[in-house]
């Protein structure tokens, strides 16, 4: 599992590769924590390189969502690809996270 | 008794074990060097590289005292006993002085890899001459029914070779004092051991009925196993009693042959593929409804819900498969020990699966389908094939019940019914575990006016079939249509098109075998799965 920051058009997104399951979740935590506390407005991730969520994974960003709705900041999903969006639909998670299918519909949003 | 290290044998002042007992798995058996003050004695050589030079090196200490390497007894030739004999140059050395069954002879000198089991375990087998067959010519022994044979040792404790066919036809214990040497006593019924190529029921049954005679009666102690640790005899007793048990309803169980571990290997892969996603859905959505309950302040529930089920540990033990899964792809693991590590792995799972406790919250298909998987797999693994029910019903009625298992009406009466806050709680946690993935119109079925019955696995064919509803709603499809079509009075065609082809190569495979085990033959590409039913 990788995290990288990249920014487009000055919005800094973090791309999240490979598999976040038990063996790399306490580290995807410190790192998107790490990361957020870094910064202000919302956490963009895109998933275009997220090949497996486990349950924990899907804990790990539920921590990080609760820590920065304090703040009314937001993590925003984009470009989750199919079977790792599944898994939000079907757990109920989709509820809980802004989705979005490709980083440019993820600006529009926030662009309003 | 201390692994690695000299140990003196209870009953003697000059006989000494140096056991190297290692975890059990299919590389290498433990191994045994057995000393007098003159004469050395290597019982099961093993199979790694590492034990040898272990066991080498203490062989040339011990000759150094004036001790020398006479014998090397095989508890059976399997691979994971005799490679270090075959492949080490040193030990082939004393080939004239290697003790076995004339038959295991046989599997050394032909280099037999089916017997041996190397082929199932890819190894390679280097074919050895040894000299000293034990012939058990004396018969068998009237006070244990097992044949049996002396070795010379100490003068005050000689060893005695008992004939143990049943795990495999060379399969022999060796008494020494108290202690005996039981070789693979202990794994002749479990799965993925019972049927393999030499296995044989009866021979079994009667070599353990014989052990428990030989443990009994002749003041046995402590049994040494070919893999573990060195258990009590009175231990011992028991587990043989249960082996019998286990041994005794196995009949016709498949023969684990390579094509046997590969067919089982793609076959439990797939269904592990289908338990993670299951499993993740599941800790996910009582992750989801902890996390609700947080919101509404109902912290206690909350935490009452999320420790309903172990989490980390589950996920701790999906990651584990799915490392030792990569491995084997990069061929680092063989079929069978793939094969054996997902039924480790799902015997696990299903241990720690409260049923009873996730049944109040979460939707019960999804702990059908969890509990379905696991016994599907271990009834495979086990040697068997999976039963189907199959009787005669209406595809219609099957769909119509799938779907209403997704779409119907939510029920306000349970949330309404409430009249206390424990079952309101009850009511409202039960409906946050109820997540629609599926619209009420996903479904587009075409049939002849009255289609006929066909003959299937009905609970099977719903399971298949919700599960195949699920997956393409929530992988973006938007709608599946179902052809029901009856091309000749004898047969029935159910095609499943999704509007889109979503699902990747493991999961059509899933599927083909899922619908496989409804009782239909199935053919399936990207765009559609088509299963033919008699009618």
């Amino acid at each position: 599992m990788e995290i990288t920051p990249t920014e487009i058009q000055n919005i800094r997104f973090l791309k999240v590769s490979g598999r976040i399951d038990s063996s790399n979740a306490p580290d995807a935590e410190e790192k998107l924590r790490g990361y957020a506390e870094g910064g202000d407005g919302p956490v963009i991730i895109d998933g275009s390189e997220l090949t497996y969520i486990s349950s924990g994974g899907l804990r790990v960003l539920l921590t990080i969502e609760k820590g920065l709705a304090k703040e009314d900041r937001h993590i925003i999903l984009c470009s989750l690809r199919p079977d790792v969006e599944k898994i939000f639909r079907l757990t109920g998670f989709s509820s809980i996270f802004s989705i979005h299918p490709s980083i440019d519909a993820a600006m529009a949003y926030l662009q309003g | 008794m201390e692994s690695h290290r000299w140990n003196k044998i209870p009953g003697s002042d000059d006989i000494s074990i140096y056991p190297i007992i290692r975890k059990i798995d299919t590389v290498s058996s433990n191994s045994f060097l057995l000393a007098s003050d003159t004469s050395c004695i290597l019982l099961d050589p093993g199979g790694l590289a590492g034990q040898t030079d272990e066991i080498i090196s203490a062989i040339r200490r011990k000759e150094r005292e004036g001790c020398m390497l006479e014998k090397i007894l095989l508890t059976h030739t399997h691979i994971d006993h005799s490679f270090s004999l075959l492949h080490n140059e040193e030990l082939r050395g004393y080939a004239e002085r290697v003790y076995t069954h004339p038959s295991g002879a046989e599997v050394l000198r032909i280099g037999d890899t089916g017997i041996s089991q190397a082929a199932l375990l890819g190894r390679e087998m280097n074919p050895c001459t040894i000299g000293t067959p034990l012939s058990f010519e004396t018969g068998y022994s009237p006070k244990t029914g097992l044949k049996e044979e002396g070795i010379p040792f100490a003068d005050d404790m000689p060893i005695i070779a008992f004939h143990t066919p049943g795990h495999s036809p060379d399969s022999i214990c060796y008494r020494l004092g108290t202690y005996l040497f039981i070789g693979d006593t202990l794994f002749i019924g479990a799965p993925g051991v019972a049927g393999s190529i030499g296995w044989s029921k009866s021979d079994c049954i009667a070599s353990l009925h014989g052990l428990i005679r030989v443990i009994k009666d002749e003041g046995i102690t402590s049994c040494l196993s070919g893999h573990g640790d060195p258990i009590p005899a009175s231990s011992v007793i028991t587990s043989i009693g249960r082996i019998l048990d286990d041994v005794e309803r196995l009949d016709t169980i498949a023969t684990i042959t390579p094509e046997w571990a590969r067919a089982t290997a793609t076959f439990g892969d797939d269904l592990m593929a289908e338990m993670d996603k299951t499993l993740t859905i599941i800790s996910g959505r009582i992750t989801f409804i902890s996390h609700m309950l947080e919101e509404l302040e109902e912290e206690n529930e909350a935490d009452r819900i999320g420790r309903i089920i172990e989490i980390a540990a589950i996920d701790d033990l999906l990651t584990r498969y799915h490392d030792f899964s990569e491995a084997y792809r990069r061929g680092e693991h063989r079929d069978i020990q793939l094969a054996q590590k997902a039924a480790q792995i799902a015997g696990k799972l299903d241990r720690m699966i409260d049923r009873g406790a996730l049944g109040a919250i979460i939707d019960p298909m999804l702990l059908e389908h969890l509990t379905g998987l696991i016994n599907d797999y271990m009834t495979v693994f086990r040697g068997y094939q999976p039963l189907a029910t199959l009787t005669a019903c209406n595809p219609d009625a099957i769909f119509a019940e799938a779907m209403r298992s997704f779409t119907g009406e939510r029920d306000p009466g349970r949330l309404l019914a409430a009249e206390t806050d424990e079952a309101f709680m009850a009511a409202m946690i039960r409906e946050m575990g109820t997540i629609r993935v599926v619209q009420p119109r996903y479904l587009t079925i075409q049939s002849e006016e009255t289609p006929p019955d066909v003959v299937m696995d009905k609970q099977r064919f719903r399971r298949a079939i919700q599960r195949l509803i699920e997956e393409t709603a929530a992988s973006g499809c938007e709608g599946m249509e179902i052809a029901i079509t009856s091309p000749d009075p004898r047969r029935v065609i159910i095609t499943c098109s999704p509007d889109r082809p979503v699902l990747d190569e493991q999961t059509i495979r899933y599927f083909k075998q899922a619908f496989s085990l409804t009782g239909g033959t199935v053919s399936e590409d990207k765009e559609r799965i088509r299963i033919t039913y008699p009618s």
